[in-house]
């Protein structure tokens, strides 16, 4: 509650200034230094060395590559955690499998699976109540999956990116599409990338009270902007701005509110247009460690504002096969313009979504990477992942992760 | 609000605008630690699109982070 006060006073304006400063004294340095090392490079040269630069960028993109992920999630509503008037305990089982091949010189094909298998509470609730199933995530049917896949071409001094995906779940069906392009300029010194995603959603709209209306479709539409850019030889600087409209069915259908003492459904505005500001800052400890800050700023016109800071160190053992990383993540969010936990009359647009509410939350979590081990006959990097979120209206999430990825 | 947003546009424009007037800051031939596994940003993308999984739905903002859009999913 301090923290939120405090984001709206003077001493939090001061503290931006001093970023500014910082960041600004940081960057003349920067630049002092490029003019010192600015010098004129053999134009054939500069083209070989460019090649094995895109290489070095993205170590893997060059290979055939395996990668599998899998995810326990599990959420816990602590008494009258989030909404009181709802029990929020989740669980996620998840499985992502990305397989990635060379078909000439400069393209590649990818496939991504993923499926899922999820339980939650709150809708178990709704179909105990109306008597019959009512989504995806219900003990009859808990499956989600999402099957996606797309191709890149290399042009040199860019490349460009395509991909689909459909998914499908009892109460939810998905079409997207994406374009993604990277442009490297100034030696690699600057990567742009740009990046379009459209999703058409169709939902099947079965309200709190077991009822079925017709089908409604969601659109989502997404642009982003992103820059990496190097600032000296042992730290870069990435900036992303993110743009999304969403149209149509934005309620979740079978959440509801308590308006003057009857318990009627969530109604949402049916646009909603979200930007995004993010900027991290990876920087080079030692010879084989990296420290990582970033933070985020994100708006919307439903009235949410949101600040996110993390921090990541990448701790590499001396023996040098193993990977550590720990992390630290604040985020804080005000509540949208209209949610409420309770109403006292009916509104217009209403929810009790305690994810549209106004809370804090911290999470801390540490990865283990075998980078190049042998299991079970087959070479790789495995990693294995534990965290823990807290949010300050009472609810917690924990999850670990496991996987392996291999070059073929 | 709008204070907050200006000074985040205009500290993010600082910071990668100017550092882009010295486009030149690295030379090829100095770019060996920055490339480097551990100083690639989300060099595990399906690590990021699984924490996309985890805390979009249980937060009310999307972006960044690697966790684009916001569509594709009912979730939970």
């Amino acid at each position: 509650m301090l923290l939120r006060g405090w984001l709206e006073t003077g001493a939090a304006r001061l503290v931006v200034f001093l970023i500014v400063l910082i960041s600004t004294v940081m960057l003349s340095t920067t630049i002092g230094h490029a003019q010192d090392q600015n010098g004129v490079t053999d134009p054939g040269v500069e083209s070989a060395l460019d090649e094995s630069d895109r290489a070095l960028q993205d170590p893997t993109a060059l290979d055939d590559f395996f990668s599998f992920k899998g995810l326990i999630y599990r959420q816990q509503d602590t008494g009258n955690g989030g909404n009181p008037l709802v029990d929020e305990d989740t669980s996620v089982i998840e499985g992502i499998l990305l397989l990635r091949k060379s078909i000439s010189s400069n393209d590649t094909v990818h496939l991504r699976l993923l499926g899922d298998v999820i339980s939650a509470a709150s809708q178990r609730e709704v179909e105990r109540n109306s008597g019959m199933m009512i989504s995806g995530a219900t003990e009859i049917h808990p499956f989600r999956f999402d099957v996606g896949g797309g191709a890149t071409h290399d042009f040199g001094p860019f490349d460009l990116g395509i991909s689909g995906s459909f998914a499908q779940e009892y109460a939810y069906r998905s079409h997207g599409f994406g374009a993604k392009s990277t442009v490297r300029l100034f030696e690699n010194s600057t990567l742009v990338t740009l990046r379009g995603q459209a999703f058409g959603d169709t939902v099947r709209t079965i309200g709190f009270d077991g009822s079925v209306g017709n089908d409604a479709s969601k659109e989502t539409l997404t642009g982003e902007v992103g820059v990496v850019q190097t600032v000296t030889p042992r730290s870069h600087l990435n900036f992303v701005y993110s743009f999304t409209r969403q149209r149509g069915f934005l309620e979740t259908s079978f959440n509801f509110v308590f308006a003057g003492g009857v318990q009627q459904s969530e109604v949402m505005p049916d646009r909603r247009y979200r930007q995004s500001w993010t900027l991290r800052y990876k920087h080079a400890v030692g010879e084989t460690d990296a420290i990582q800050f970033g933070y985020r700023f994100y708006r919307d016109d439903w009235g949410v504002r949101a600040h996110t800071a993390d921090v990541r160190y990448f701790w590499m053992l001396p023996s040098g096969g193993v990977l550590i990383e720990p992390n630290y993540r604040f985020y804080y969010q005000s509540e949208a313009d209209f949610f409420a936990p309770l109403f006292a009359t009916p509104q217009y647009h209403q929810t009790s979504d305690s994810d549209l509410g106004d809370f804090t939350g911290h999470s801390f979590g540490v990865k283990i990477t075998w980078l190049e081990t042998e299991l079970l006959g087959v070479s790789g990097d495995y990693d294995v992942s534990g965290n823990y979120y807290y949010r300050d209206d009472g609810i917690e999430l924990y999850w670990a992760t496991f996987g392996i990825g291999f070059p073929f | 609000m709008k204070r907050w947003s200006l000074f985040v546009f205009v500290w993010a424009l600082s910071a990668t605008g100017c550092s882009t007037v010295g486009f030149k800051a690295v030379r090829f031939n100095e770019r060996q630690r920055l490339d480097d596994r551990v100083m690639t940003f989300d060099h595990d993308e399906l690590e990021a699109e699984m924490i996309g999984h985890v805390l979009a739905p249980r937060e009310g903002s999307v972006g960044g982070f690697s966790a684009i859009g916001a569509g594709g999913c009912g979730c939970f």
